[in-house]
């Protein structure tokens, strides 16, 4: 163990650690946002992709269909890989500004849509063929797929709509309403604005 | 078996007793060094790897076991008691305690691997309370439901009373799960669940309640 004097400047050293990088909400760093584009060059390079798509964690890239990525699509790293994957004959595409976090799998056999400015959490999983059933999935803007959802094949969800965290799609989700449960059913989002916040 | 007495604990004595058992394997001693002085390196480079791992804790109680790989970010408080148990070896531990919060986990918490606890505010976690694989605990929504989706919303709390399993997959965002509650496999906790019951499906019902 170490001393006490070595704890100490142990402690300090920490306490400027995170008075300089004090929060990990801070925005990338010019260099890990360049590095995230460099690394997103390399791992899209058989992809059509758009300028300054970023990849700052790993990301698993399958092409063997047509695979298309707009400009400025983010990929965050964490505890799990990201998984593209597009089968022969396959097309997905994902339109610019869109975001996804760590884990995400999209799997794609025919067709993957996927907006605008939408968002992916962690853990969630999007394809268009499963053991029982096939259909092209179409995701339109603004949409907000949170932690550990799961779309599957066939679905149209909405634009502006939120899937909430673990639920599973089976059925096309309305523009600006909240898809929730297992199987999920759509809530219109202005009966949400009058709910309470979270934890109260 | 105590909550204490995890069957993987004491790694160092567990380690030596299957190298002498089973000479020639992979794990076995350089020739020349005595067995005991190879598990006593083992030992303390284990300890180093796990002060190195908590080096962002601002308190860890005595006798905490970590396997695998435990990531701790964020310029948050995050306390651990007594001999918690964070098993990671399938797949990491996210611990993150942004600016402000604070993240507690109480005496003879297990953590299962995959699991991300994210703290805005505050996340309590009772003694002896078992998170199993691949859970995600939030105390908030992280973005507005609508409108500008970047905005920060205000955050809630999580609680996790003493004694409450959490299934597989299950997520708690800003919840309260009473005490010894047992929560199923990919339930989604979103509000104040009584003690002592069991609850499971998605939205979650309360299936049964234990007698005590």
């Amino acid at each position: 163990m170490p001393t006490a004097s070595a704890r100490v400047l142990f402690a300090e050293a920490r306490e400027l650690y995170r008075l300089v990088f004090a929060d990990g909400r801070a925005p990338f760093t010019k260099l890990q946002r360049a590095m995230g584009v460099a690394r997103a060059s390399i791992l899209f390079r058989q992809v059509e992709h758009g300028v300054r798509v970023n990849a700052t964690g790993y990301v698993r890239v399958v092409a063997r269909g047509r695979i298309r990525i707009g400009d400025q699509v983010q990929f965050f790293g964490g505890m799990v890989p990201t998984r593209v994957v597009c089968q022969v004959g396959g097309e997905l595409t994902i339109d610019s500004l869109s975001g996804f976090n760590y884990g995400v799998s999209i799997d794609c056999a025919q067709r993957i849509h996927i907006g605008k400015r939408c968002m992916f959490g962690s853990m969630s999983s999007v394809r268009d063929r499963a053991e029982d059933r096939s259909g092209p999935v179409v995701i339109e803007d603004d949409v907000w797929v949170a932690h550990g959802a799961i779309i599957e094949p066939g679905v149209r969800v909405g634009a502006g709509s939120v899937v909430a965290a673990g639920s599973v799609v089976f059925a096309d989700v309305p523009p600006h309403s909240l898809a929730l449960g297992n199987p999920a059913k759509s809530v219109g989002m202005d009966l949400l604005r009058s709910a309470a916040p979270a934890g109260s | 078996m105590g909550p204490g007495q995890h069957p993987a604990m004491d790694l160092s004595i567990h380690e030596a007793s299957i190298m002498s058992s089973q000479p020639g394997r992979m794990s076995a001693p350089i020739s020349g060094l005595s067995e005991g002085f190879v598990a006593r390196v083992r030992d303390v480079a284990s300890r180093c790897r796990v002060a190195y791992q908590f080096r962002n804790c601002t308190r860890v109680g005595p006798c905490p076991e970590v396997l695998g790989r435990l990531w701790v970010h964020g310029g948050g408080r995050v306390v651990f008691g007594q001999r918690v148990t964070l098993d990671a070896s399938c797949a990491p531990i996210e611990i993150h305690a942004f600016a402000g919060a604070e993240i507690e986990l109480g005496d003879d918490a297990v953590i299962e691997g995959g699991t991300s606890i994210e703290a805005m505010r505050s996340i309590r976690i009772g003694a002896g309370c078992r998170v199993r694989m691949h859970c995600k605990i939030i105390d908030g929504h992280f973005h507005a439901m609508d409108g500008r989706r970047g905005d920060l919303v205000p955050a809630g709390q999580v609680v996790l009373e003493a004694g409450v399993v959490l299934g597989p997959n299950s997520i708690v965002v800003a919840g309260h799960v009473g005490e010894a509650t047992v929560v199923a496999a990919r339930v989604v906790v979103t509000r104040r669940v009584r003690p002592n019951a069991v609850i499971r499906g998605f939205p979650a019902t309360t299936e049964s309640r234990r007698v005590t």
